[in-house]
Formats: C-alpha cells, structure tokens, sequence
C-alpha cells in the first residue's frame, strides 16, 4: 500500500461548505471525498489544490451496495477506480451495506442479515470490486437503526471474517461502533478485541445525538464523548491510525471545527499515554495552541 | 481571380471582392485583438510580496461598483444596515463597528445623514473613495493607465474601421458603376458595429494585473466554494474578499438578509442607475439556512438518521 498519513495523523471530510475552513487548519493531513459527488474529469479545484499540496485524497463511495444481491455495477467501479488514479489515492473505500435492490435506490445505508449466505454474497462482491480496483479497498462498519431478524452471527464475527476471507483493508468507524453497541446493547471494547486491528486503515468519527431513545449517528453534531473515550480505547490498544472527522451538515465555524479537531487529538494522546507510547511513536497533531 | 485583378481590387468582381473583404476583416479582427492586449503592458504577473491588495482594492480590479456592493455587503451582513429588495434602498439599523474598513465608513457616512438613498446613489457618492483604492493597484501595474486606455480603444477601433474604408470605397464605385451593393452595405455596417465595440469596451487591467486575477480566483478557489455553499461560515475579510473578487452573488442561495442585497444589485446594474423602484425579482428575506449539497451524496449512516 501506498505511504499514506502518519499514523495518529488527522483527517477530514472534504465538503465544499467547509473548503475554506480546511485550508486553514494546519492539523488536517488528508481528506476524503465522497466519490460519486464528483468527476474525475472535473474535480472541483480546492481538492486538486489539496492534492497538489501533498495532502492524500481518500474517494470514499456510497453506491456501490456490495452487500447487495447484485453484482458491483462495473460504471461505478470504473469511476471509483479513475478518481483514485487521478488522485493518486493509496486506498478506496465502501462500505459493508447495501444501498438497493430490484432497482430500487433506498436512498440510504442499509445493514445486511449477518448470516453465512449474505456474508458469501458479500465476499464475492468485494473481491470484484477488488480486482477492478488499482488500489486497496478498506470496507466500513455502519451504523444502524434496526438489525435483521435471524442473524447467524454477530457484528464483530461477520466484519472479522469478511477481512479475514478477501483481505480487504478495515475503514474502522468508530462513530458507528459505539451507535451500534450503544442501541443493541453490547460492548464495543469486546468488539474491538475481537477485529483484525492491524487492518484498519483509517478511522472514522462524526458526531451525534440521542433522540426517541436512540443514539442517531448523524454527522452534524458534536462528537459524542463516548465514541472519544472509544477511540481513547482504540488507541491504547494499537498505534493509532489516522482518524477522519466526517461532518455532513449543520456546518460549524471553523473554531468549532478546530476544537473537534483538538479533541480527536486528545483521545488519541489519552490512549497513547494508556499504552505507554510516546507521542513520538505517532504524529498526533494538536491544534493551535 | 487572377493577379491582375488583385493588383487592384475595387476592379473585382462583386462576390469576389466580399470574399476578399471578409478575409481583411478577419485579420484586421485578428490584429486589433493582438494590438489591444499588447498594448496593455505590463504582462508579467508583479510579485506582491507581502503587499496583497485588501479585499476592496481587489473588488476595484473588477469595476468601479464592486468595492461599494462588497462594502454594502459586508454592512448587511453585520446587520448595520438592510436593503429593500423593491426600492432598492438602504437603510441604518445600526451603529458601524469601530474596526471598520474605511470604505465601510464612508458608505455609512454616505447614508447617516438620514437619507434613503439607493445603491446607485451610493456608488455615485463614493467615487472619489472607490477611485482612491486604484492606487495601489496602479502602482503594481496591474490596472492600465488613461493614456494606456485611450490608445487601446482607438488603435484597434481605427484598423477596423480601415476595413470598413476600404468597403465604403467599393460601394461608390459600385454604385457609379450600377452594381448591387446592398450585401456589401450591410457588411460595412457590421464592420462599423465591431469597431465600436472596440472603441466601447474600455480594457481596465494590464496583461499582469489579468494574470493576476485569474491566478488570484484559482487561490481563492476554496473560498469560493464556501461562499457559494455555506456564506454564514465566512466573516470579517473572508467575506469581503469573497464578495470583492467573485461578486455579491457568489454568496449562496437563502442566506438571509443578503438575498436582498442580492435582488437589488440585479435590479440596479440592469437599470443602469435608475433610482426609481426596483424591480421585485428579488425572493425577499429568507431565514433559511443553505440546504447541504452533501448529505444526498455523503455521510456514512449519517443523513437520514
């Protein structure tokens, strides 16, 4: 794989309400693009001007539905290949989630049955994704508001053994962990423990918020101080890899999205210090101070 | 056609010699264009080092008008004054904050005598402060001189209309030979139109201070894309800057007070100075915020939560 941010290194989800704001914050070392939002042949400038700077751009799809029945649809493979080559992207990625069937868009991420038969579907899927792709591909957990009736297995079981049978890299959100633990009550510690962390290749956080009696991971909130004290834990229990702050809508100032920022950071030194690493061991950027 | 003819062509026939026209009136197009933006030295970007221009002296690279929209702005958006979208007219809600640009205070000078004056009131009032932010500009060679100006418009304004000279001549002579000439005519007419477009359009910048601009919007490039999707985000010189070097309008669609501002500016550049009421193309406040152009297409489980 392709040198990529340092680890512990500080990313953030490229929007173009907040373009302004990331060429001002020194803290950020790479972004992520929602890659069906843009072309390749018309990729808006600020992001080449980031790339141009040596800041990695990371294509992230939303469409791809590899949890689905369907094959991966090769259009949407072959432009999620031409961004990362125009990009000079070290990875892509998707997520593990389907977004429609019998041509029908849900319009949203939607969890798959944990079950063997979907999880051999899956597999399938992501290793054509695979061989279309000329990077890597790191697949995310989701989060989710309901689970499918009749799991075979649970959520760390099916994420572990998808990595484990198509080798692809883990976008490890930790937003999505700690919804998801926090809704169907389990412990996300134990899921930690229980997933292939040295093949994380990137981490994702966002904020949320508790509503109706679920924790609604919405990316246009703080982020919650749970999913801080478990990305803490994260990093206590590996070298902390480079974290992305996804933030989708009510945009803050960027004071705001500095502080976040500055957060992050925190978590990831907290577990650090935990694991007795030096910060030297990782580039953890603060902000300004 | 044979040499002969050529050697005088008023001695050719008629579709002839408006082939010929045609393709002299294509060079001498093609050499007035050339003429024009040589003549608009310096070319060579400056290095500014240090010295960038303030976000009103770069909205003074655009027109005349545009520091005073961007100062208006920038005013609106502090909520020191408001523009009625119908009359075009500005009026005080506020005391002007003490750090001020100078231009801001002089529009809120031009307005706290108790007038209600419109847009165009206020750009004509503030000319000799709009003109005093081409100072700088000049002095970096980025804006032409008058004399820079005027040979720049007359120059390219006469080799075209030396085309034209050459096909009056062939209608005389058509005429006293009874010939047709009416195609001809026409593109003499025509001829005349572009030289008055060049005589018209009066160059502002140096080649330097075009490349300038240009390699100043591609920087501004992120600021633009904020402007136009999250305005609110944008404060202090940030907004002036956005407003001076893309224009009020960048600023996106249902922010606010501004949209206001926005109607009114279209009504007053298309109505060329008219104080008279504007028109009501504009949609009047909105207090809703700019809708995200990226949750359709972005968050991870986030939209729709």
């Amino acid at each position: 794989m392709k040198p990529f941010a340092k680890e512990g290194s500080i990313g953030i989800g490229w929007r173009p309400e907040l373009a302004h704001s990331i060429t001002r914050l020194d803290e950020v070392r790479f972004v992520e693009i929602v890659a069906e939002s843009v072309l390749a042949e018309s990729l808006p400038t600020p992001v080449r001007q980031l790339r141009e700077s040596g800041i990695a751009v990371v294509p992230h799809g939303i469409t791809l539905s590899l949890g689905g029945a369907e094959r991966p649809d090769p259009v949407r493979l072959s432009a999620l290949a031409s961004l990362a080559e125009l990009l000079d992207s070290p990875f892509v990625s998707e997520h593990v989630a389907f977004v429609r069937a019998a041509r029908i868009e849900t319009g949203h991420l939607l969890p798959i049955p944990r079950t063997r038969e979907s999880l051999a579907v899956l597999i399938e899927n992501v290793r054509e994704a695979q061989d279309s792709l000329p990077v890597p591909l790191a697949l995310e957990n989701i989060a989710t508001l309901f689970e499918w009736p009749g799991a075979e297995m649970d959520e760390a079981t099916f994420l572990a053994e998808l990595l484990e049978r198509t080798r692809a890299l883990l976008l490890l959100d930790i937003s999505n962990l700690y919804a998801n633990a926090r809704n169907f009550k389990w412990d996300a510690e134990s899921f930690l423990s229980r997933i292939p962390l040295e093949r994380i290749a990137y981490v994702h956080i966002a904020g949320g918020l508790e509503r109706g009696g679920f924790y609604h991971d919405t990316h246009a909130h703080a982020i919650a101080a749970g999913a801080l004290e478990l990305l803490e834990e994260l990093c206590a229990r590996t070298l902390p890899p480079p974290i992305l702050l996804e933030r989708d809508d009510h945009f803050p100032p960027e004071a705001e999205l500095a502080a976040e920022l500055d957060a992050i950071a925190r978590a990831v030194s907290r577990g650090m210090k935990r694991a007795g690493r030096s910060e030297a061991a990782a580039e953890v950027v603060y902000a300004r101070g | 056609m044979n040499l002969f003819e050529l050697s005088n062509p008023f001695d050719l026939r008629g579709p002839q010699f408006i082939l010929l026209y045609l393709v002299v009136l294509g060079i001498a197009v093609l050499a007035a264009l050339i003429m024009r933006k040589r003549l608009r030295s310096p070319h060579d970007e400056p290095l500014m080092q240090g010295q960038e221009l303030d976000p009103y002296e770069t909205a003074y690279l655009i027109s005349d008008s545009s520091p005073v929209d961007a100062a208006v702005g920038m005013l609106v958006n502090r909520q020191v004054i408001s523009v009625n979208a119908q009359t075009c007219t500005i009026s005080v809600k506020s005391s002007l904050p003490a750090n001020s640009h100078p231009l801001e205070q002089a529009v809120y000078a031009a307005l706290a005598n108790g007038s209600v004056p419109t847009i165009n009131h206020v750009r004509r009032a503030l000319a000799p402060q709009v003109a005093q932010l081409g100072v700088r500009p000049r002095a970096r060679g980025l804006i032409i001189s008058d004399e820079q100006s005027y040979v720049a418009r007359f120059v390219p304004a006469f080799i075209i209309l030396i085309v034209a000279a050459f096909g009056a001549l062939k209608i005389l002579i058509g005429l006293q030979r009874d010939r047709p000439v009416t195609f001809l005519l026409v593109l003499c007419i025509l001829t005349g139109v572009i030289a008055l477009f060049f005589f018209k359009s009066v160059p502002r910048l140096t080649g330097a201070g075009e490349k300038y601009l240009r390699n100043l919007k591609q920087q501004k490039a992120a600021l633009e894309a904020t402007a136009r999707t999250q305005p609110n985000l944008l404060a202090g010189p940030d907004l002036a800057f956005a407003m001076g070097l893309f224009g009020v309008g960048v600023l996106g669609m249902g922010y606010g007070p501004m949209e206001d501002l926005k109607a009114a500016l279209r009504a007053q550049t298309a109505s060329s100075g008219s104080s008279s009421s504007c028109s009501s193309s504009g949609s009047g406040c909105s207090s809703s915020s700019c809708s995200s152009s990226s949750c359709g297409g972005g968050g991870c489980g986030g939209c729709g939560s």
